[in-house]
């Protein structure tokens, strides 16, 4: 079965090339820009993974975090971002994501 | 006066003896000349400390400023660097459609990193005592023209109408050619990133009587009022940048307001009848 995955990334080149790697892997990606829009769909639609960027318009990634995280969700998340301090890194795992990736990354 | 614990009777006491004796005699020069210096004095003080309390509010200021200027630098460079990464690892395979598409992707991330890193050294330098302009006679149409040009394939990829009415000065305008040709993509990629619904940019540039005049002008977000001079600030970014996750560091127009003031000139912003905001570049004609 295919994984269904939520990718929450604003910016149009990386979200673009992460498109293409996830079904490249064999996942069905669903790439949503804003962060409302994100929340939303993920409270709405079952995923079998979140990944969020941190950095984003309208709601940030911590706050998508522990939105779903008050709601009961317990889909897996995945942390994306560009800031790699610690504290950043801690508190996006408080918030109840799983993982954190720092930019640049590798595939 | 109704006093009941021993500080207090202790407290009233002389105030009560004061307050009889005001209502009693007639004030006197002596004691209005006193009044007079109490107030001056409180006055004083009072400038002090709204003084001490402004310094403290704008260093708090400047050092918020700083911290999300660093966290801005970070990911206008990594996010770039990220996705160039991302689609060489993708490139493997050979196929001929995504290499296409990525290359596009790859030379406008490159151009999207130059931006920041020459502004970054740019307003390093001004810190220092000046990005260096010298400014050498020549027709401002004819460079603008191809500025916009080179700047016109990726805004019209991107879904924006650029539109340009370039009159020719007909006498030269002493100005530098990279650092002018710098402040204009800096004010086109400005109204880029700040128009979300309509995405027309309109560049107008005329000879007016004591130089030459040009403005960029959107029709995007438009400008918060009485802030239109803190744009210019380095590290600024508006309430509109940073809600809306809007790429950028806070140095485009600051670098810009210093490129002009270099050339003598002027750069100003404006609101625009109708919505959306303007930049406005005076350069002076000289002695050319």
């Amino acid at each position: 079965m295919t994984e269904r995955l939520l990718l929450v990334e604003d910016d149009e080149s990386l979200g673009a090339v992460l498109v293409d790697a996830l079904e490249r892997e064999g996942y069905r990606p669903c790439w949503v820009r804003e962060g409302r829009a994100a929340l939303e769909s993920a409270l709405r639609d079952p995923y079998d993974l979140v990944v969020l960027d941190l950095m984003l318009p309208g709601m940030d990634g911590y706050e998508i975090c522990r939105r779903l995280r008050a709601a009961g969700r317990d889909v897996p998340i995945l942390m994306l971002t560009a800031r790699a301090r610690e504290e950043d890194r801690v508190m996006g795992l408080d918030l109840g994501a799983d993982d954190y990736v720092v930019k640049p990354f590798s595939l | 006066m109704e006093v009941d614990d021993p500080l207090s009777a202790r407290l009233a006491a002389p105030l009560e003896a004061v307050v009889v004796s005001v209502e009693r005699e007639p004030l006197q020069a002596k004691s209005l000349l006193a009044l007079i210096g109490l107030a001056l004095g409180l006055g004083l003080y009072g400038v002090g400390a709204f003084l001490a309390l402004r310094g403290w509010q704008r260093s708090r200021r400047a050092a918020r400023m700083q911290a999300d200027f660093t966290a801005a630098v970070s990911h206008e460079m990594k996010t770039p660097i990220a996705s160039v990464r991302a689609m060489a690892e993708m490139l493997d395979d050979g196929d001929p459609e995504r290499t296409k598409r990525y290359a596009g992707r790859i030379e406008a991330e490159m151009q999207r990193l130059g931006t920041t890193v020459r502004n970054v050294l740019d307003a390093s330098r001004i810190e220092r005592g000046g990005l260096p302009v010298v400014p050498a006679p020549l027709e401002p149409a004819a460079l603008l023209e191809r500025t916009l040009e080179s700047l016109r394939p990726e805004l019209e990829r991107r879904g924006f109408a650029l539109e340009a009415e370039l009159v020719p000065s007909g006498r030269p305008i002493p100005a530098d050619a990279e650092a002018l040709d710098g402040v204009v993509r800096n004010l086109v990629d400005n109204a880029a990133k700040f128009s979300v619904e309509t995405k027309r940019i309109r560049i107008e540039a005329l000879p007016v009587p004591d130089g030459y005049r040009i403005a960029v002008l959107d029709r995007g977000v438009g400008l918060e009022r009485g802030k239109h001079e803190r744009l210019f600030e380095r590290y600024y970014r508006g309430d509109a940048a940073r809600e809306g996750a809007v790429p950028g560091v806070g140095l485009g127009l600051h670098i810009a307001r210093q490129v002009i003031d270099a050339h003598g000139g002027t750069l100003r912003a404006r609101s625009r009848e109708g919505g959306g905001a303007a930049f406005e570049i005076h350069l002076p004609a000289g002695n050319a």
